[in-house]
Formats: C-alpha cells, sequence, structure tokens
C-alpha cells in the first residue's frame, strides 16, 4: 500500500459515487494501478446505502414505542422493592419461607380481595422478585392472570366493594405489564401484548356473561378497551398470529395511498407482501388485494382530507370491488383487517358504517366465544343481505366501532345448534367488523372468515405491531397514576455513554 | 454562549439528517421528552440504517437502535455538545459500542486473521462462490472485518459521510482514515478472495 494508492481510491469512489465516471473509465485512466484498485474499487461501489433495507413502517413504530416507554417513565422510581441490605434480604427471605411454608400462606394463596388473608397474598408477591428470577413482563404476565383470576372468583356475587378492589388491583398490574412491554425486546413485547389483548377478551366475555354487569366492571372493560385498542389477540387467532404484522399501516401512508402516491401505495403493498409471507393472505388473495391498491382503485372515490376520511374512501373502493364480484370474501375481509387494523392502532374511527356481520357467536351452552368462525367449521352462517342493506347503503364497506346499541341491532349470527342471543354487553365488537360483499353470487363467507366479537383486543389486524404507539399512550398516560411502573432501561456500563460528549467511544 | 455552540453542534449534522434546532437540542439536554422525541425522529433513520448493516439480523438491529436512543436519553443530561461534532456523532459512538457489545456476546466478531483461519476451513471456494449472491457475500464479509473497519466502511460508504465529517465522529484526522478505508476495503477483499470469491 502506499499513499498514491489510497488517495486514488478515494478520488475513484468520490468521482463514481457523484457520477463523474465510471470504476472502468477510472481505471482507463489509471491503468498502471488498475490491477490493485480495480477489486477495492468494485467493493465499494457494492457498498451503498441502497443495499440496506429501509426502515419499515412497522419496525419504526415498534422502537418509537419502546423509546417513547422509556423516555416517558419517571426517572429514579424502582420497581417494586429495593432491598439493599443484607440483613434485611435475609429476612426477607426468611419470612417468605415461613409465610411461604406455612398453613397462613397455603390459605392465602386463594385469598381474594376483602379476605383477611388478602395482604398476605399480596405480601408474598411482593417479596417474589428476590427469590425468583423471571423477566419482568413474564412477572406482570402471572400477577395479571392472578388478579384476573381474582376477578372471575368475584364477579357473580354481586359484592360491588370487593369486585371493585380486584378489578382495581387487575387495572394497575395490567398497566404494569404493558409498560413491562414497552421496554422489553421484541419477543416479549410481543408475549405481554397478545397475552394483554387476550385478558381484555376475557374481560368483555365477563361482562358479557351477566346481565347486569357491575358497573365498575363495564367501566374497567371500557377504559382498557381504549388502552388496548390497537393490540394483538393473538391467543384468539391462532391460526393467524401473525396477521397484524402487516397490518399497521401509518394513516398518512393511507391517506397519502388514497390519493394515489406511489410510494404510499408501495407501502401498503409491503403489508399485503408481509401478509402472504406469513400466510394470512395467498397467493391469490393478495394478488386480488394488490390490484385493490393499485392507484386508480384507491383514487375511485377521489381525494380526502383527512385520514378517517381516507379509511372510509378505502373501504368505499373496497365495497365498489366487491359489488363488481373483485375479490373473494375472504380476500376483502383479510384486506378489512389491514384497513382497520391501521385505523384501530392510530385511535382512529374505523371508516364507513357501524354493523357487524359477524356478530358474536355462542356455544352449544350459548357462552358467547371469541373463536373466529375462520377457525371453526361449525360456524358457517351465511351473513343476511339485510346485513348489507343496513350498512347504510355502503355494501362491503369496512366497519366502524360502534357503541353496544348500534351493535345490538345489527343481525347477528349464530351457529346452526344456537340462537342468537347476544346483547349489547357482548357486542363492544364492531371494532372487528368486516367487509361483505353484496353480490349474492358470492357467498358471503365472509362472516364465516371474520372473528365473531370481544374487543379491538380480539382483532387480529390490530396486532402486536400495531399496538407499539398504543403501549406508548398506555404508558406515557395511565389513568391511575399511582400504578405507572417504570421501565427504567438498564444500559450495561461498557455502552453507558461517557459525560462530556465522548460517550465511551474508541474502543 | 451555549447556544452559539448547540447552533453550530446542529447545523454540522451529516447530510441527510432533517435539520434539529438549538432550542430542540438544548431542551433535550434537559430532559424534555418531545424535544429528545425530535432528536430521535431525526436520527432514527440513520442510525437504524448503520446497525442493521453492521449486525444484518433486523429484529437485532431494531433492538440495537432502541437501546442507542434509550442510552441516549439516560446520558443525554451529561451530553456537552462540541462545535465541531454533530449530535449524530455521539449516537453513532453509543450505537458502535452497543454493536461491539452485541458481537462480542454473541462471538460472530471475527479479526481479519481469524476471517482467514475461518475461510480455510469453512468452504470450498466454487462452493462458496456458487448459490450465494455476490453483495450478500460482501456484506456478510464485512461483518467479519474487525470492528474498526466495519465502522469506516459503513460511514464512509453506507453513509456516504465525507473523512471530514467521520473525523469529527471518531476523533481521527481525515488522512488516517483514507488509509483505514483502503486497508479495510484490502482485507474485505482478502476475506472474500480466500472464499474463492472475486468482485
Amino acid at each position: 500500500m502506499n499513499d498514491r494508492l489510497v488517495e486514488l481510491l478515494d478520488e475513484g469512489i468520490r468521482a463514481i459515487r457523484h457520477g463523474h465516471t465510471t470504476p472502468e473509465d477510472f481505471l482507463a485512466r489509471h491503468s498502471a494501478d488498475a490491477a490493485e484498485l480495480a477489486p477495492l474499487l468494485h467493493l465499494a461501489t457494492q457498498l451503498d446505502a441502497r443495499t440496506v433495507p429501509p426502515l419499515a413502517p412497522l419496525a419504526r413504530t415498534r422502537i418509537s414505542a419502546r423509546v417513547q416507554g422509556g423516555i416517558r417513565a419517571r426517572p429514579g422510581v424502582s420497581h417494586g422493592l429495593r432491598w439493599q441490605r443484607p440483613w434485611l434480604v435475609a429476612a426477607a427471605l426468611a419470612a417468605i419461607t415461613l409465610v411461604g411454608l406455612g398453613g397462613t400462606g397455603i390459605a392465602a394463596r386463594d385469598a381474594l380481595p376483602g379476605d383477611p388473608l388478602y395482604g398476605v397474598k399480596r405480601g408474598i408477591e411482593r417479596l417474589e422478585p428476590m427469590v425468583r428470577r423471571e423477566e419482568a413482563v413474564d412477572r406482570h404476565i402471572r400477577l395479571s392472570k392472578r388478579r384476573l383470576d381474582e376477578i372471575r372468583a368475584l364477579a357473580g356475587r354481586r359484592d360491588h366493594a370487593r369486585l371493585s378492589a380486584a378489578l382495581a388491583a387487575y387495572e394497575e398490574e395490567y398497566r404494569r405489564l404493558l409498560a413491562a412491554a414497552a421496554s422489553a425486546p421484541s419477543a416479549a413485547a410481543d408475549r405481554a401484548v397478545r397475552e394483554a389483548a387476550a385478558q381484555v377478551t376475557t374481560l368483555v366475555e365477563l361482562r358479557a356473561q351477566d346481565a347486569e354487569p357491575d358497573p365498575s366492571l363495564a367501566a374497567l372493560v371500557d377504559r382498557l378497551t381504549e388502552v388496548t385498542v390497537g393490540l394483538a389477540a393473538a391467543p384468539a387467532l391462532p391460526e393467524r398470529p401473525t396477521a397484524a404484522r402487516s397490518a399497521a399501516v401509518p394513516t398518512a401512508t393511507l391517506e397519502a395511498a388514497h390519493a394515489g402516491q406511489p410510494d404510499a401505495i408501495a407501502t401498503l403493498l409491503q403489508a399485503v407482501d408481509a401478509a402472504e409471507r406469513s400466510g394470512v393472505l395467498t397467493t391469490g388473495q393478495a394478488a386480488e388485494v394488490r390490484r385493490l391498491l393499485q392507484p386508480g382503485a384507491a383514487r375511485e372515490s377521489g381525494t380526502s382530507p383527512d385520514a378517517a376520511t381516507a379509511l372510509d374512501r378505502l373501504g368505499a373502493a373496497l365495497a365498489a370491488c366487491a359489488e363488481r364480484g373483485c375479490a373473494d370474501p375472504a380476500t376483502l375481509a383479510a384486506l378489512h383487517d389491514v384497513l382497520s387494523g391501521s385505523a384501530l392502532a392510530l385511535g382512529l374511527p374505523q371508516p364507513v358504517t357501524p354493523r357487524r356481520s359477524g356478530a358474536a357467536q355462542t356455544d352449544a351452552s350459548g357462552t358467547p366465544t371469541t373463536q373466529p368462525p375462520r377457525t371453526n367449521p361449525q360456524v358457517a352462517a351465511p351473513a343476511p343481505p339485510a346485513t348489507v342493506a343496513a350498512v347504510g347503503g355502503a355494501p362491503g364497506a369496512v366497519a366502524r366501532p360502534t357503541s353496544p346499541t348500534v351493535a345490538a341491532a345489527a343481525p347477528t349470527e349464530t351457529t346452526a345448534s344456537t340462537s342468537p342471543t347476544v346483547g349489547p354487553a357482548a357486542t363492544p365488537s364492531a371494532a372487528h367488523a368486516t367487509v361483505v360483499p353484496a353480490t349474492p353470487a358470492r357467498p358471503p363467507a365472509v362472516a364465516a372468515a371474520t372473528p365473531p366479537t370481544t374487543t379491538a383486543a380480539a382483532t387480529p389486524a390490530a396486532g402486536a405491531e400495531a399496538a407499539a404507539p398504543a403501549l406508548a399512550a398506555a404508558t406515557a398516560a395511565p389513568t391511575t397514576p399511582r400504578s405507572m411502573p417504570t421501565p427504567t432501561p438498564t444500559a450495561t456500563p461498557t455502552a453507558t455513554p461517557t459525560p462530556a460528549g465522548s460517550p465511551g467511544g474508541g474502543r | 454562549m451555549q447556544q452559539d455552540r448547540l447552533a453550530d453542534v446542529t447545523a454540522g449534522e451529516a447530510a441527510g439528517a432533517p435539520p434539529v434546532s438549538a432550542d430542540t437540542l438544548a431542551r433535550a439536554i434537559a430532559r424534555d421528552p418531545a424535544a429528545f422525541t425530535e432528536l430521535y425522529e431525526a436520527h432514527v433513520d440513520r442510525i437504524h440504517r448503520h446497525v442493521r448493516y453492521r449486525v444484518g439480523d433486523p429484529d437485532t438491529a431494531e433492538d440495537i437502535t432502541a437501546q442507542v436512543f434509550l442510552r441516549a436519553w439516560q446520558a443525554i443530561h451529561r451530553y456537552r455538545p462540541q462545535a465541531d461534532r454533530p449530535f449524530i456523532a455521539w449516537l453513532f459512538t453509543i450505537a458502535n459500542n452497543l454493536i461491539v457489545d452485541h458481537h462480542r456476546r454473541n462471538r460472530h466478531r471475527l479479526t481479519g486473521v481469524m476471517a482467514g483461519r475461518h475461510a480455510a476451513d469453512v468452504l470450498d471456494p466454487e462452493e462458496a462462490a456458487v448459490g450465494a449472491d455476490l453483495h450478500d457475500q460482501i456484506v456478510a464479509a464485512m461483518r467479519r472485518l474487525k470492528p474498526e473497519y466495519q465502522l469506516i466502511i459503513a460511514l464512509r460508504l453506507i453513509e456516504d459521510m465525507e473523512y471530514e465529517e467521520i473525523a469529527r465522529v471518531l476523533g481521527k484526522k481525515p488522512g488516517a482514515l483514507r488509509v483505514t478505508l483502503f486497508r479495510a476495503l484490502s482485507a474485505l477483499r482478502a476475506d472474500l478472495a480466500a472464499r474463492g470469491i472475486h468482485p
């Protein structure tokens, strides 16, 4: 190596990058050094930013959620107990042993809020981190499940005070779970989001089972539904665990796509690609959806001034497509997931019309179930044409989350063996409505392809990916400040920036 | 005075990042979450690109990118603007430390010498040359280089930063950086050649 070669390489890279020359021309002009320069120049031209995939919108959302979760956390507030004195640790361990192994501990295990031993139970829980190694997310999943069990045990007893205490304890733990998820690695965050969504679904079911649900329970369901909108419900949709990975598209992108902007449409198409890769859409379905997302289709109903309208218009375009029979119902339902998932994740109203084509299902015992008909071959009842007519002239439109009252007015579907008995309490689920083609020749199997009930938490399209902004919001603005944990990001000393703007560089 | 220095820092941001006002930087240093969010928005793409190129795995790149900003937030109150050193230089340094930590933990990092040894007992050169896209091979080889070489390739060729900018990031002289890039590309070529790949 000599200085001249170094300078020539630098000059060549610069000239080629600026388009002033080509590698061949440059090497021809420096033929004496071409043998040494050529491979290095060719390598340099292979390495540029174009070869790095851009930060995908979904990945950006996830990163943003984690960062926001970290920077919005209150500094200096510890999680749980901080025992720093060895003697205190020893005392605590002794207490755990005594309480945990003694009859008191065993009795306390099943204690409910209001029971004399409930305090002992919670005290043991607070000491557990000292003797039990587990990720914060897993700890909060475990504890939130326990709080949920307590609610379940108290739900039918008509004891407002105790149920309220259980609900408060649950909500506190639930928010801790979301906060832990916000600062957890992707896999753990995904786990937490799925669990959170499943738990809200359980609460919705609890509320639905009671003709006169406790107002505290009803209020909690409403609150958590709002918080959880946009979170995944993979447990309820085992066959579509990755649906959400393709679902959340920024509102601005939808709007821009609607206006026919190629980049935005490309982003939507990427979502469809992801849906196809993950098995959410078949190849044929993906092809249909891609065709739907072409600029012409998106512009069919003109431009829109805001994102919500854009969603509406896209839904309307979709409906028009359905009328023409341009795609099968499952495809339309899948595209609906993409669109409505985006809206839910962003807290936007769903486009177009309040209705529930996939109304709550009941099993043989009359218990509402959250299993999507898609996974249950017994549920195959088509959506009545009247349902389409009831949506205000927008057949096939994507539905908007509705009030229970509105949803209750929509025709419901049932399995062959049960009658439609789903009342208002079971119907916050219009958040997950669907697209119903009006063409009779195409059996509206969309209903069967649409998860029937529950909150947006059970919306597959909202998904873990879409959960990120909701997570950030949930952790940034808890309704119960005292329950706000502090997911302070941990830092290894080797990577922690050092003061004075010299963050440990020069390893 | 402090504002002047902040203005210099933000004005000196490497090409490609949206402008961030000196006031925003000052508020971020005062631990204003909204201001830090602006910094995050301005730099996340470049930091992610840098990390992604060096670690490859998208999930890991995502995790490290988030960690870069979380750790920057933890230490932002200690950040001292330097007129000739853009803010993103600080982020790049944090990113580099995290990437090195990652490779160390996973024992994927090989020095140039080790890469040569590794090459000798891994693949038949002809087999190596077939079946994989040339660019993928080049990128894989780059990730086998020692961190110093990875960094100069990433900043100069991927980020398209001028040597003067890189010098401010790394605290080295531009001339030395030119030499480092030459050596990095030579090491890259040697690594590939050992696998029967001749770009």
